[in-house]
């Protein structure tokens, strides 16, 4: 039994320890907002964020995080900071078919607490572990830039 | 319960180590990808006591366990280190793949041993009640396969200080992020008063270990740099013959020859910049 943090409430997992964080999100505590895109930790479309660090969940064995804190997009929707992000990604056009959308917002999140005013190319490096396969990534970049600016003193 | 095997000491996970049939799991960054569900994995992230960095004099020490991104932040960590890591995939990677996890797994493609070879770096080998100290070069032979004793963890990375002057590093790649090197080439000196005092590269992706090349290195230390440039033509004709590389999957011999020996010509010709 493994016992962590999840979006802010103490839960415990049945799954074994070597099993994926990312299964047990999704199949044991049902939160399918974390998707999977590769599986090898190449595309970022499970990053979850681990004691405030942006981690690709299926690279995490369930053991490694015991005692350790989790946020997932739908316990990040709660924030103000969501809610900026949210609106500069749905004005830029920065959503299509919406697979990439949870881990692109996380790796946002994480880029802007670290450097809260960022230029357009440390935008491209801090999601360069996330892809893409609709937007082109412009869209994406200026959703942040916008959310940088719309959310000023946020981060 | 299940014994979760995150152990918060070292001793703990020592004791562990020799008890039970384990897998050592640091960032799991590896070996997440050939994921085994029913693994009986160790976890060393809890150990709090393999995270530092400490400057010990004439060395730095660096615990198993110190990851990408923390060795990013250290304004301790030597540059020619941090450029090899900068290259190293995303922050989602950066921020949980620890250095000591890219030794151990031993892969010719790994970024990190190539520079540490150029440090003559060595390594701290701990089992319950005693440990051992070896050379990094001695401790890798090739994909997977490690001199550590099945009781074993690797603990510290001790990198010596180093004088140099001049380095150098260069990745080819396909993409930045998830790159997969087809070749590497790290390189390093020292060049003092018109003098080539050290000089030393190792290229990643050639051979099973990092390559270098003690002739090479023989044949340039010690001469004027003037020198040592007039005789580019030489030193690179010597590699030529000492490198052997082989078709890879991401790319031909023939090109990565070609590459690894622009690379050292190019070296050779920014050498002594720094110098006055
Ligand atoms: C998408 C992606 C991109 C990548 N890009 C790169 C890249 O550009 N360059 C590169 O070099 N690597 C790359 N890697 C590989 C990997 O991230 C690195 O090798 C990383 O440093 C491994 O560290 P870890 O802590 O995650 O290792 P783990 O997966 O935890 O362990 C790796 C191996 O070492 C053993 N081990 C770990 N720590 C210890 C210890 N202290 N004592 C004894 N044994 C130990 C484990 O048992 C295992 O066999 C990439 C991986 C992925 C998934
Ligand atoms: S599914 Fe985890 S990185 Fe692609
Ligand atoms: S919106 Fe479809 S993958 Fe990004």
């Amino acid at each position: 039994m493994i016992t962590f943090t999840l979006n802010g409430t103490e839960v415990t997992s049945a799954m074994p320890p070597a099993s994926r964080l990312l299964d047990s999100l999704r199949e044991e505590f049902g939160l399918t907002g974390t998707k999977e895109g590769c599986g090898e930790g190449e595309c970022g479309a499970c990053a979850v964020l681990i004691d405030g660090l942006l981690v690709n969940a299926c690279l995490v064995a369930l053991g490694s995080i015991a005692g350790q804190s989790i946020v997932t997009i739908e316990g990040y929707r709660g924030t103000e900071r969501f809610r900026v992000l949210d609106e500069a990604y749905m004005k830029a056009g920065a959503v299509q078919c919406g697979i990439c959308t949870p881990g692109m917002i996380l790796a946002s999140e994480a880029l802007l607490s670290e450097n809260p005013n960022p230029s357009p190319e440390d935008v491209r490096i801090g999601l360069a572990g996330n892809l893409c396969r609709c937007t082109g990534y412009n869209m994406i970049v200026k959703a942040v830039l916008d959310a940088a600016r719309e959310g000023a003193g946020l981060w | 319960m299940v014994a979760q095997n995150k152990p918060e000491t070292l001793a703990e996970a020592l004791r562990i180590r020799a008890a039970e049939h384990v897998v050592v799991y640091a960032g799991g960054t590896d070996i997440m990808v050939d994921h085994d569900p029913h693994a009986n994995f160790l976890f060393i992230n809890g150990i709090s006591s393999l995270k530092h960095i400490e400057d010990r004099g004439d060395h730095l020490l660096i615990g198993a366990g110190v990851t990408y991104a923390e060795l990013l932040r250290s304004d301790i960590v030597p540059e020619l280190l941090k450029r090899s890591i900068v290259e190293i995939a995303a922050p989602a990677l950066k921020n949980i793949a620890t250095l000591g996890g890219n030794i151990c797994n031993a892969s010719p493609l790994a970024d990190t041993p190539p520079v540490l070879s150029l440090y003559d770096t060595t390594l701290i080998l701990e089992k319950t009640g005693s440990m051992r100290e070896m050379r990094m070069d001695d401790f890798m032979l090739g994909l997977k396969n490690i001199d550590l004793k099945q009781d074993e963890l690797l603990t510290y990375i001790k990198i010596p200080k180093k004088d140099f002057t001049d380095i150098y590093y260069e990745k080819i790649a396909q993409r930045k992020a998830a790159s997969i090197s087809k070749i590497s080439f790290a390189a390093a000196a020292t060049v003092q008063a018109g003098l080539v005092r050290t000089f030393r590269f190792a290229f990643g992706s050639i051979s099973k270990t990092p390559l270098r090349l003690p002739e090479l290195e023989n044949m340039v230390e010690g001469r004027p740099l003037h020198e040592v440039k007039a005789d580019a033509d030489r030193i690179v004709a010597l590699a030529d013959e000492k490198i052997e590389t082989r078709d890879g999957k991401r790319s031909t011999g023939a090109y990565r020859k070609k590459v690894a020996l622009r690379m050292i010509r190019d070296f050779i010709g920014t050498l002594g910049q720094t110098d006055s």
